[in-house]
């Protein structure tokens, strides 16, 4: 995993915003997961067209008052879990 | 508070073309006709106004219904997460087609086994190389598909060309899902209990194969109960998170619960589904922690387990609040030593019992 890779979500899942948990969740057969407000965030931006810097900086830059460096290791931390779980590939 | 659920399982109908002697299906049930598409649909706004994610279609076997293209349509228009559970058996690659054109999300297909002719022995009908058809089209038209096995004494030792098959038909998961013992599995107990050494084995070859394959298949192995020590949390505990809807419209904390003597359910349709869901006298019954005997409501493990599962207590031991008996505290674990100690002493085959009640050689 490096600044270039691109995080894409695999195809068995589907990122819905659930407007009774006024939240975005991230759901796959048979498991889901409800999502904070950043991490919703930048799981849209996973869809295999954005690097992870790009992605650090479109949050920076949807959160201006949260310190860069903040943001990046929130980023790389989600990444590096979903990819753990098997639910996104690193191109 | 209590949450609001998370997912619905839709049992569409119990007909099936095959009969598995590890089914879980009720052996007996009222035959009560089955809610129609208009109820159906109904019940998955509702469920969706509620909270529900995701929806899976399964039964029986869910492709008997000629609506389920309507089914799942409309469970998607509502936003639903929408998963198939099959036998695969009466399916057409066109009729995939249409389904996943409808909002199909995916797919999961069931398998016996590696081998054509133990397959189709455990299935109780010739299935074996049409399941495989269905898989290769699934991956063709581009549809995320889980592969479900269920493990038993008869199939277990193949895991190994069970994952390398389930590899091959580009399957996203596996469930290797070890036998439950309810349904049908309960009357065929004593035919598909593995033995002791058989599972370690299993397990290991699974946990291998979890590490090589991280992150191209996902591969779950389902606790097995009878060698657990612990129940399983079945349905991550009684009415916490997930509704079942039986053919016949009973709205339900698990598909067995029904089958519980003295418990009331509700239809659904008969009042708003959030009040049976948070009133209904069936789904509080076994709900917290009061309905528990001392010897889990002084236990650590309560809060993990949720006390086991209630259909296994009653099937096994008589009682609806007994102590699950897989669990090595219960009163009545022997019931479950003794049923291992079977399986680790006999030699002989056992026939298997199925739906149609012949037995089979
Ligand atoms: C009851 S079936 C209904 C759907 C469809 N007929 C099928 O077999 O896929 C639902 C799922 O439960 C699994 N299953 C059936 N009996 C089981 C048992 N005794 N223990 C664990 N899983 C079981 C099946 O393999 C299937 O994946
Ligand atoms: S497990 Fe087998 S018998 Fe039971 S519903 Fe599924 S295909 Fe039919
Ligand atoms: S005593 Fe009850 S809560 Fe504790 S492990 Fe056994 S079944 Fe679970």
């Amino acid at each position: 995993m490096n600044e270039a890779s691109c995080p894409t979500l695999l195809p068995k899942t589907r990122l819905r915003y659930n407007r009774q948990r006024d939240a975005c969740v991230l759901l796959w057969p048979e498991r889901g997961l409800v999502l904070n407000r950043s991490a919703g965030d930048i799981l849209k931006l996973c869809g295999g067209h954005h690097t992870l810097s790009s992605i650090v900086n479109a949050l920076s830059a949807q959160y201006p008052h949260t310190k860069r460096d903040l943001i990046r290791e929130d980023v790389h931390r989600l990444i590096r879990d979903l990819h753990s779980r098997g639910l996104l590939t690193l191109e | 508070m209590l949450e609001r659920p998370y997912t619905l399982t839709a049992e569409l109908t119990y007909r099936c073309p095959l009969h598995c002697a590890y089914c879980s299906n009720p052996v007996s049930y009222d035959d009560r006709p089955a809610l129609d598409t208009e109820h159906w649909c109904r019940l998955f706004a509702e469920a969706e106004a509620i909270g529900v994610m995701q929806v899976n279609l399964t039964g029986g076997e869910p492709l008997l219904r000629s609506d389920l293209e309507r089914l799942i349509g409309h469970a998607h228009r509502l936003g639903l997460y929408t998963n198939l559970i099959t036998s695969g058996v009466p399916l057409s690659r066109r009729r995939l087609a249409r389904l996943r054109a409808s909002g199909l999300d995916a797919v999961q297909l069931s398998l016996q086994s590696t081998d054509q002719v133990l397959a189709d022995r455990i299935a109780g009908v010739v299935a074996h190389q049409k399941k495989l058809a269905v898989a290769r089209w699934t991956h063709a038209l581009r549809i995320p598909m889980t592969a479900n096995i269920v493990l038993h004494r008869d199939n277990i030792e193949q895991i190994h060309d069970i994952i390398a098959l389930a590899e091959a038909l580009h399957a996203e998961r596996l469930e290797l899902a070890n036998t439950q013992y309810l349904g049908w599995a309960f009357v065929n107990r004593h035919a598909l209990l593995p033995t002791h050494a058989q599972l370690e084995q299993a397990k290991l070859i699974a946990q291998a194969a979890r590490e090589r394959l991280r992150g191209r298949m996902e591969i779950l192995f389902v606790t097995p109960d009878y060698y657990g020590g612990v129940p399983r949390a079945c349905m991550d505990g009684w009415g916490r998170r997930h509704l079942v809807v039986s053919p016949d419209g009973l709205v339900l904390p698990c598909h067995l619960a029904h089958t519980l003597p003295g418990l009331t359910f509700e239809r659904a349709g008969a009042r708003p589904l959030l009040d049976i869901w948070e009133q209904s006298e069936g789904f509080n019954r076994f709900r917290g922690e009061a309905w528990m005997p001392d010897t889990c409501r002084s236990c650590a493990y309560r809060t993990v387990d949720f006390g086991g599962c209630r259909c296994q207590a009653f099937h096994v031991t008589g009682h609806l609040e007994a102590v699950d008996p897989v669990c090595r505290w219960s009163p009545d674990h022997h019931l479950i030593q003794t049923a291992r100690h079977a399986a680790e002493q006999r030699t002989e085959r056992v026939p298997l019992w199925r739906r149609d009640l012949q037995m089979v050689p």
